[in-house]
This record gives structure tokens, sequence and C-alpha cells, in this order.
């Protein structure tokens, strides 16, 4: 079978379940534009479309870190889930020739539902936040949330570059993207060993939730969240970045290596 | 049935894994607040009790728990009917019991498991506390104090404390069934075991966002936080005990299973 096949096939799978697309794209319309708004309240700056998109405490927001485990995380597990107990099998094997070939049009398959997920919630995001609040970005101003934090204009005006609408859209993508792919390999990982998909759902969480009480270093969702850190130095963005690309792969790699060792008549 | 339901319960293998989950997020909070290297004097300067020391105030591992509080609840034994249906189990039951026993019967020993399986760190929890920190009087002027005069119940936490805890564990069972139960009457619509778990995770986050949105306490707030009481909680254990209830009822009576 030749790559692109594969990939045309990988794609095409995604999108059997049509009726769970189209709940994931309704929730998606109920709890993103909620998000914002829970964002929106307690203003104490003059309030953009990026402070209801990404706050700068890194837990609010539509695409901060309560997104993870609220959207994203059950979004991801339901689908990679469905995805598994539907096509996999022997004759899936038969299919596209060998385990290697299988495993990628999963491989495929997490990435497209990486882009396409991350598209969904951005475009949700921008379209709603700019009906509540417009689409300037007031990050940029002294009275934005970024020069209130602050509250010194020379520091303010030296970090202005960093929060320019471009360099926070670029960051925003990338972030959720990657964080997604980890969460998506994560859960391909642990359905190699675990059956039930709820099980699965509840270990994500947890991980997520152990993120968010800081206890330890922040080893998953927080790492694709964006808070004022990431905007007074933007090295932090970068190195997060590599890390989730880096566990991806790790995880990515061992995974298939116990695919190819995987029983599918059993 | 109800002899096959328990054998049933404690022959799957997800029941005791919630078990040993439950285990671990209750006992890791003991482990962190056990006194080390105290002494007597200590207690006379900083007293603390198992009440104050209890997760629901500061247990480390509190907000995991909380978050997957509707997962741990629906895990259980939400997905029995619908295992039932897709295995064809349920036409052998049905030989044997009465269609309306057998869904009354299902019905209270998932909302009964799923209660258990939901409260169980709490009272683990609050039993390892008890065997680090005496059963002392509570003393608000005494630095122990996390239930303030506008929380939950304030006077029954300093006056009766160990009623205290026995109410919340009780709303927390309740609420713990209704989940459960929520997730039993999806399935006599949906036969997909893995939506039927995740949904009461998916109405209670919903519910917590629309609240929150509107200013109000969310779900997680108003039974797992320690605001004051309001009549939502009772409404919303109301409407889920009796709406879960009738929808699952009606519709698994209507259900053509033999």
């Amino acid at each position: 079978m030749k790559p692109y096949k594969i990939i045309r096939i990988s794609i095409k799978e995604l999108f059997t379940f049509k009726k769970i697309w189209l709940a994931i794209i309704v929730y998606c319309f109920v709890v993103l534009p909620s998000l914002m708004l829970i964002a929106r309240n307690g203003a104490w700056s003059d309030r953009g479309i990026f402070d209801l998109i990404a706050d700068v405490g890194g837990a609010l927001g539509s695409t901060n870190h309560h997104m993870f485990y609220i959207v994203a995380i059950p979004i991801i597990v339901t689908i990679i889930t469905q995805l598994i107990e539907k096509h996999e099998g022997a004759l899936y094997v038969i299919t596209f020739g060998s385990r290697f070939r299988a495993w990628h049009s999963h491989v495929t398959s997490v990435v497209c539902l990486s882009f396409i997920l991350t598209f969904l919630i951005l475009t949700i995001s921008f379209l709603v936040g700019g009906l509540f609040v417009g689409m300037d970005n007031t990050w940029v101003h002294p009275s934005g949330t970024i020069g209130k934090l602050l509250n010194d204009r020379e520091e303010f005006q030296s970090l202005v570059a960093n929060v320019t609408t471009y360099k926070i859209v670029f960051s925003l993508f990338i972030t959720k993207f990657l964080g997604f792919l980890m969460i998506s390999f994560f859960a391909l990982f642990l359905k190699q060993f675990i059956k039930s998909g709820a099980l699965i759902m509840i270990i994500l969480i947890g991980l997520a939730g152990l993120d968010q009480t800081g206890a330890f270093i922040p080893i998953f969702t927080w790492r694709a969240t964006l808070s004022i850190n990431n905007w007074l130095d933007p090295i932090v963005t970068i190195y997060n970045s590599i890390y989730l690309l880096i566990v991806s792969l790790v995880l990515y790699a061992i995974t298939g290596w116990l695919y190819e060792r995987k029983d599918f008549l059993s | 049935m109800l002899r096959m339901e328990f054998n049933r319960i404690v022959t799957r293998p997800i029941f005791w894994l919630i078990i040993v989950a439950g285990f671990a997020l209750a006992l890791i909070p003991v482990i962190n607040t056990w006194p080390r290297g105290v002494t007597d004097d200590y207690y006379v300067f900083y007293p603390r009790n198992p009440y104050i020391s209890w997760m629901f105030f500061v247990g480390s591992t509190y907000y995991i728990y909380s978050l997957v509080f509707p997962l741990l609840a629906s895990l259980a034994y939400s997905d029995t009917y619908a295992e039932d249906v897709n295995t064809g189990l349920i036409k052998n039951i049905l030989t044997k019991v009465e269609k309306k026993k057998y869904l009354l019967i299902r019905y209270t020993v998932n909302f009964c498991v799923g209660g258990f399986v939901a409260v169980f760190p709490l009272v683990i929890n609050f039993l390892g506390e008890m065997a680090a920190y005496p059963l002392i009087e509570n003393n608000f002027y005494f630095g122990m104090n996390p239930v303030s005069r506008i929380s939950f119940w304030p006077d029954l936490f300093y006056n009766y404390p160990l009623l205290y805890v026995i109410v919340r564990v009780t709303l927390l069972f309740l609420l713990g069934g209704v989940l459960a139960s929520l997730g039993l009457a999806l399935s006599t619509i949906v036969k997909n075991r893995y939506i039927v778990l995740i949904f009461p995770f998916l109405v209670v986050m919903g519910i917590d966002v629309l609240t929150s949105t509107m200013g109000q306490h969310s779900i997680t707030v108003l039974f797992l936080g320690i605001v004051g009481a309001s009549w939502e909680l009772f409404i919303y254990l109301f409407v889920g005990l009796i709406g879960s209830f009738i929808w699952y009822y009606v519709l698994g009576d209507k259900n053509e299973t033999v």
C-alpha cells in the first residue's frame, strides 16, 4: 500500500464517527464561550480577546488549562477509543499489509485529530471572542492586562514586542497542537494496556489535575498552557514546546514498539 | 438477584481498580500530614484533629479527587445495563426475574455502588487521619477554623463535628449515586459503554461551566467545596434522583429485550 493511501484511509477513518463529531462541535460551541465568559468576570484591566482566550493566570480562558480537562481530554480520548475499538483487528492489519503501516495509520489519525481540534478550538474562540469584546489586541496597550500587571511603563515597552498579535496566535497554535498531540499519544499508549476508555480518561484527568495543583513540576497539560511567564520570557514557550514534542516522540516510539509485538488474533 | 449483583460487583476488575485508586487518593494526604518529630507541647500550641486534617479541607489529592469524582461514581457499575443488552445476558436474567424487578434492583444496586465508590476515598482518609490525630474538639479561635461563618453549616462543624462529616459524606454519597444513575439511564438509549461511563462527567462539567458563567456556585463547588449550604444542593439531588429513575425505568421497561 502506498503511503499517500494510508494517509487518505487514516483521515477517512477519523470522520467515520459523524454523530460523535456533531456532538463535539455542539459541546465546543456551548463550553468554550462559557469558559470565555468566566475569564471575562472580575475584569481589572482593559479586557481584550486574548484575555478571554488565554488568561495570563494560565488556568482560565478557552485555550488554557481548564479547556484541557473539560474539552480536550474527553474529546481526544473519545475519538481515539472509538477509532481503536472500531478499526483494530486482524483484518485491519492484513488490509495494511504490516503492523508498521497499521500503526502509522493511527499516528496519521492522531496528528490530523490534533490539527483539527486545534483549528476548531481556535476558530470558535476567535469567532466568539470577537463577538464578545472585539478583535482588538489590548495587551499591546498600557491599559491592557500585561501593562497593568507589570505596572512599569519602561518594562512594558520592552516587552510589548512579545505580545504582538501574530506572535500570540502562533504561540497559541503551536502549544495547543503539541499539547493535543501529547494527549493523543498518551491515550494511544494507555490503550495498549487498558481496555476501558473511561479509565484512560480518569488517568489523564488525574495527571492534568496534578499539574494544576502545582505539587510537582508540571509534566503534562500545564506545559501546553500560556501564562504571564510565557509572555515575559518567550523562551519558556519554546522550552515547553520542545518538551511536548519530545514526550510525544517518546510515546510514539514506545507505543510503536509495543504495537509491533501486539497479538491481533486473541 | 441481589446475590447475583453482589457476585458481579466483586468479580469486576474495574471495581477493585477504583478501590485501589481510592486508597491512593485517600492515603497520600495521610502520609503527607502524618505527625513527625513533634513533642506533647506541640499539640498545646498547634492543636489538630482529624476533622480539620480531613482531605475535604486540606488534602493534597483533593483537587484530583474532585475532578474525577463523576468518573469514579459511574465507572464502577453504570455500564452494566448496556453490557447485559450487548451480550444478551439480559435475556437469561429476564427468564428468571420479572423485568420491573430487574430494573428496580439494578437501579438500586448501581446507585449504592456509585455512591460507595465515590465516597470511599473520603472515608478512608478520615479513618487514616483518626489514626494520626486525637479526636479533640474543634475550636474556632485556636487555629481550627477551616469552616468559616459563611461556609456550610459552621455551627454543626464546631458543635458536632462527627455529624458534620457524616452529613457531608452522605450528601456526596447521594451525588455519587445520582451520577451513577445518570449513566445507567443513558444506557437505555445508548449502548456504547464508553459513552455511558463518561456521560455523568460531561454533564457535571457542562453544568459547572454554565453555572460559573452565570455567577452561581457550580455543582463541584456546592458539593465538594465548603461554600454555604443552599437549596440548590437539594434541587440537584432531587431532580437527578427522580429524573434518572423515571428516565431509566420508563425507557428500560419499553426496551424490547427478549
